[in-house]
């Protein structure tokens, strides 16, 4: 094969040369040229390697749905691993290369090997062979040989923006039933934004011979665009509408282009009323014996490389077609001054135009006739034609053009369910019926001639508003013609055929599934890899579904597609995260005292809020520090950030009666100044939440809940309020985040306190154990709740978010004496571990109702109505052999936490389980400890069981989950 | 003992300070702004002229509405909730008039100057910055000078209130701030914004 520069023609700027280099080699192009048109101009037949099977691949097509032209590629701005050459404006000083094949992708070494390996490397065989004696022990030498390139972890210089935005008509395709469209709505009013992924508008007329209305196409195209703008109308080229979603909401990435090479990208994000599907369709290849051959390309493509980029494929170019389309490829050719020996036409009656126009360029036709072969290792010496009687004659080629039909390029709809019918007159899959708001328009609906085109494209646009302007009208000398399939050659090896480019998937492999009985799109998908590429299988997957749907004597429309998913086009993860690095990734939460949790060496988890889950102050590793943390709650103080903990204000005459119905216990009774936990159900009786709730007056209650809880459970409060109990007098009002919470817990609490300048009585009598006071404290407002979670002596004080700094700081500082450390998640969690409190989403799952975790009595005792209540009085949640949380103490080695309870009688894997565990730790005073969930958990006390966890089988006993103080002495001191 | 007060930003309390880091505006941290979360508990229609005597402030009737004084501005929040922009030093006492005005809480105020945290972003470059984090429109019909709207913006619940055509004060919940700082400071890179 041997691409070159033709001597004019195109839409490049031939004034305007940049030097790039592919693989090293110094080369040139022209303004307007993709690294695509570029590298074909200068003669490069192999471009890299096959992804399984290391042959030689060339280019094969102008843009996106190019399955081979995968290259790095490094511009002024940044390197990027794997783009698609035709995606890739060429700039001065671009530098690409290769990312298949060792050393280079003309010399392969690796191929060698392959080609040895090659008649044991069928669908499904790393599904078969790789798991023997362990996947790790390939793991890593396929993931070398997989992929295309490797990011090199630098940020690069791209700018990114992202854009918000609505529109009245959002027409997706500047193509000529795109702007047809555009056309229809001129001066309607409406706001119309046009999105095409090509640099200018006009799509096939920038390589096709059209007019249009008394124009040449190209210049209605411009016109039609140039209304549009003059119209209030936005133009949104070099863009691609990467995913449709409900609500005709779309993503959009555009891409911003300078001399340097891809600036910056700006991801719209666009809501529209009504949609036109102008996305056109894409060439869909013939399948024979060695299809893959440097050399091969698509056929509307090599049309678009001599017309819009002046390149020829190649010096002899020879077009295997079973529809009319494939003659105007070799006309364009001829007229271009390639040699174009032949048309290989799979019909047996050809329109006569077309055949008649080609004989006079002096281009044999041959009808009912199929490529049986190719000659040319790593490039395209010839083909071997086969004709209805058997006779094979060779032809002379450097390239060949195919052209199998169109394939709809239908993603967009179908990523709002619209659902892929197969429509026997274009022999393609498309969109029968269109979401709401949409209409298609088109080759994207499968039609084929610009007649047809324009008029669908004027007609969706007066199907959204009638306006005045007429349709435009289309003359072409020559049309594309009706299909007639053929999905498979019928002379050579299937095992050379190839289905799939980019993933080396074989017609003998699509039977092979076929036989195993892989035989939904689905999972032909999956066993076979075909159209999991970066390509999509834009054009692979209908051969693949056709050659599937002989293999097992069905109707194509019978095996359907498979789903289709954003992004429509390969995105950069740069994209995505728009300029959000490090810190500004994602919204982090900081509690008010965050900078002096840093300053004492807090290890920041993100519990939600960036949350210290042990200090380096404490100890230089995390075992050390949490020790130190848990010994000083239990025998001096402990200073925790509690901050995060819910606070939501229920108020009103009716306050009590409201919040009385979303917990189990009973607040009915809760008098003014005191507290009391509970849990909180969804309407199933599964628990949803827990927590403290004070009662600050009788028309003011002050829920607590979980910090992860703490907005949803407001909201749960709202939307109760709003629809079940719209006529009760009562108000919500979230306020978590006005006030920092600091907890003090320990034997030493509160002579702490006491040291913080509180201006009420904290006696143990003045305020006892589960009782709220307000007041001030440090000289600020303060809400100060005795409760505890550590099962010690503990406050917890909330003051304004302003002071929570200074008060932790007043709080370590003021308790240097007492032993007051700071204390993080882990040591606070295993403190409530010790002391057999629930850790919500830990020691519940979604089965959990309070009957499961000993709130029976409370459940029963309320007399009231809450939320759950009726689901905890159904037989199922009273059943014996629910789990039920219970404690466990190691009998032969510690107890992991997730383990396993193997099923009674059972001692080794697999076998049933009857739970598992939720929280386990060591603890300094109670040694290795956990819960469980277990099926019938407090019928079991002192029952042994065996627990299966990271591989081993240990035992431990059942118990009380309270280690620690069951007399409660502690807390009450 | 009296513990002394941290800005959501850790600058100054109590005033304005410049965020340098935010550079493609003038932007700064509005620590002098308080605020009081008024609640009530049937449609707030009923109690706004009682709630306006108690604040010695009108309160606005229609979303998207913020009445001005002297000292206060009132935000419209829902149908039944406000938002009372003061001085940080008057929270209490608006808060102590209006749930003596309400002694049964049918209308409730909170302390609300530390849920969140206020910024203003001054320059023509702040509606750009504020398109790249939100789907409203900030053209002048959509969001006219003079109102306030509650939206995600960056990713996380905001209120935004238009004082001019290029003046805006932003308030994030305070555990945000620093985030949100974060985000439009790493905007000075964005492309638009430094063209």
């Amino acid at each position: 094969m041997s691409g070159y520069r033709l001597k004019s023609g195109g839409r490049i700027d031939r004034s305007k040369p940049l030097n790039f280099t592919f693989d090293g080699r110094a080369m040139q192009g022209f303004a307007g040229d993709t690294l695509s048109s570029a590298i074909l101009a200068n003669g490069v037949g192999t471009i890299g390697r096959s992804f399984k099977y290391h042959r030689p691949r060339g280019i094969y097509a102008a843009g996106i749905e190019d399955p081979n032209a995968m290259l790095e590629v490094v511009d002024g701005h940044g390197r990027e691993p794997g783009l698609r050459a035709g995606q890739v404006h060429l700039v001065e000083g671009l530098q690409a290369r290769s990312v298949t094949g060792w050393p280079s992708p003309q010399f392969d070494l690796v191929s060698a090997a392959t080609r040895l390996m090659s008649p044991f490397m069928t669908a499904g065989f790393y599904y078969k062979t790789l798991k023997w004696p362990n996947w790790s022990w390939y793991e890593e030498a396929v993931r070398k040989a997989a992929g295309f390139g490797a990011p090199d972890g630098t940020v690069d210089g791209r700018q990114r923006e992202y854009r918000h935005a609505s529109c009245d008509v959002l027409v997706i395709g500047a193509g000529p039933a795109g702007l047809a469209a555009v056309s229809s709505l001129k001066g309607s009013g409406r706001d119309v934004v046009l999105v095409d992924h090509a640099s200018s508008a006009g799509g096939a007329l920038r390589w096709e011979a059209a007019q249009i209305d008394g124009s040449e196409g190209m210049i209605w195209a411009d016109k039609v665009v140039a209304d549009c703008q003059a119209d209030g109308g936005q133009v949104l080229l070099n863009t691609f509408v990467t995913g449709a979603y409900e609500g005709n909401y779309f993503t959009l990435i555009e891409s911003l282009v300078d001399h340097r090479g891809l600036k910056a990208e700006r991801i719209w994000k666009l809501r529209a009323r009504e949609i036109i599907m102008a996305t056109g369709a894409v060439d869909r290849p013939l399948v024979y014996q060695n299809n893959d051959r440097p050399g091969t390309f698509l056929s509307t493509s090599v049309r678009q490389f001599i017309s819009e980029y002046g390149v020829a494929p190649g010096k002899r170019l020879a077009i295997f077609t079973n529809n009319d389309s494939g003659y105007l490829t070799a006309l364009q050719a001829a007229a271009a001054g390639m040699a174009t020996p032949v048309v290989i036409d799979t019909r047996s009656a050809p329109s006569a135009a077309h055949v008649e126009a080609a004989r006079e360029k002096g281009i044999e036709v041959f009808v009912q006739s199929q490529v049986a072969d190719v000659v040319g290792g790593r490039g395209l010496r010839a083909v071997r034609v086969v004709d209805q009687a058997g006779k094979i004659r060779t032809v002379s080629c450097d390239a060949i053009a195919l052209t199998g039909g169109a394939t709809p390029m239908i993603h967009l709809a179908a990523h709002r369910g619209a659902k892929p019918i197969y429509d026997e007159a274009s022999a393609s899959f498309v969109c029968a019926t269109l979401p709401k708001g949409w209409h298609g328009a088109g080759a994207a609906t499968g039609s084929r001639e610009l007649a047809d085109v324009l008029a669908q494209g004027h007609a969706a646009g007066q199907a959204i508003v009638a306006t005045v302007n007429s349709a435009p009208v289309a003359n072409v000398a020559l049309g594309m013609g009706d299909v007639v399939p053929m999905w498979q050659a019928k002379t050579g090896s299937a095992k050379k055929m190839f289905v799939d480019l980019q993933n080396d998937v074989k017609a003998s492999d699509v039977q092979l599934a076929a036989q195993e009985n892989y035989i939904s799109a689905e999972h032909l998908k999956r066993y076979s890899t075909l159209g999991m590429g970066t390509d999509q299988g834009r054009t692979s997957n209908i051969n693949g579904l056709a050659i599937m749907a002989a293999a097992t004597g069905r109707e194509v429309a019978k095996v359907g597609t498979t789903t289709f998913r954003p992004p429509y086009t390969a995105t950069r993860m740069g994209a995505i995260a728009h300029h959000r690095q490090n810190d500004g990734f994602a919204p982090r939460r900081r509690m008010p005292a965050h900078s002096d949790h840093a300053s004492n060496g807090a290890q920041f988890e993100d519990f939600g809020w960036q949350r210290p889950d042990w200090y380096t102050k404490n100890g230089s590793d995390r075992e050390a520090a949490v020790g130190i943390e848990m010994t000083a709650v239990r025998t001096g103080v402990g200073v925790f950030d509690a901050s995060p903990l819910g606070k939501v204000e229920v108020v009103g005459p009716d306050a009590r009666v409201f919040i009385n119905k979303f917990y189990v216990s009973n607040l009915a009774t809760l008098k003014p100044g005191r507290i009391r936990y509970s849990v909180m159900c969804h309407d199933d009786g599964i628990i949803f939440d827990d927590g403290v709730v004070a009662c600050v007056d009788d028309n003011f209650f002050l829920a607590g809940p979980t910090s992860g809880n703490a907005e949803t459970v407001g909201a749960w409060f709202e939307r109760w309020r709003q629809t079940e109990w719209p006529d009760m007098a009562v108000a919500i009002a979230p306020v978590t985040s006005n006030w920092a919470a600091i907890a003090l817990a320990g034997p030493k609490a509160r002579d702490l306190l006491a040291r913080l300048s509180p201006d009420f009585d904290i006696s143990g009598e003045g305020f006892a154990h589960m009782h709220f006071r307000e007041g001030t404290i440090g000289g600020v407002p303060a809400r100060a709740a005795r409760v505890s979670f550590t099962g010690e002596l503990q406050y917890e004080i909330a003051v304004p978010a302003r002071y929570g700094q200074a008060l932790m700081q007043a709080a370590l500082s003021e308790g240097a004496d007492l032993g007051a450390v700071p204390v993080g998640m882990e040591a606070w969690l295993r403190l409530r571990l010790e002391k057999g409190y629930l850790h919500l989403g830990a020691d519940t799952n979604g089965r959990t109702t309070p009957l499961d975790i000993g709130m029976g009595g409370v459940v029963m005792k309320k007399a009231a109505d809450f939320i759950g209540k009726r689901a905890l009085s159904l037989p199922y949640n009273a059943s014996e052999g629910r789990e039920e949380l219970v404690g466990l103490k190691p009998v032969d080695a510690p107890i992991k936490i997730g383990g396993r309870i193997l099923a009674d009688g059972y001692a080794q894997i697999p076998c049933p389980s009857i739970g598992n565990v939720t929280s386990a730790c060591d603890s300094p005073l109670a040694g290795n400890i956990a819960m469980a969930l277990i099926e019938g958990g407090s019928k079991r006390m002192g029952e042994k069981v065996k627990i299966y966890a990271e591989g081993k089988i240990t035992e431990a006993e059942v118990c009380s989950p309270v280690f620690v103080d069951p007399q409660n002495e502690r807390l009450h001191a | 003992m009296m513990l002394t007060a941290v800005s959501p930003m850790g600058i100054a309390i109590g005033k304005s300070a410049a965020l340098p880091a935010i550079t493609v505006v003038e932007a700064q941290e509005r620590s002098d702004i308080g605020a009081v979360l008024i609640v009530t508990t049937r449609d707030g229609g009923g109690f706004a002229e009682t709630l306006s005597k108690a604040l010695g402030c009108t309160l606005p009737l229609t979303h998207g509405d913020v009445l001005q004084t002297v000292d206060k501005r009132a935000i419209w929040l829902t149908p039944r909730s406000w938002i009372i922009l003061c001085a940080p030093d008057d929270e209490a006492d608006l808060v102590a008039a209006i749930n003596k005005a309400f002694p049964d809480r049918e209308a409730n105020a909170s302390r609300f100057s530390d849920a969140l945290a206020w910024l203003t972003l001054d320059g023509e470059a702040a509606e750009n910055l504020l398109r790249q984090g939100s789907f409203l429109s900030f053209e002048p019909l959509g969001f006219p000078i003079g109102h306030g709207k509650r939206t995600p913006l960056a990713g996380i619940p905001a209120i935004i209130l238009r004082e001019s055509e290029a003046r805006w004060t932003i308030g994030v919940e305070r555990s945000r701030a620093q985030y949100f700082c974060t985000w439009l400071a790493g905007l000075t890179n964005s492309f638009e914004a430094a063209q």
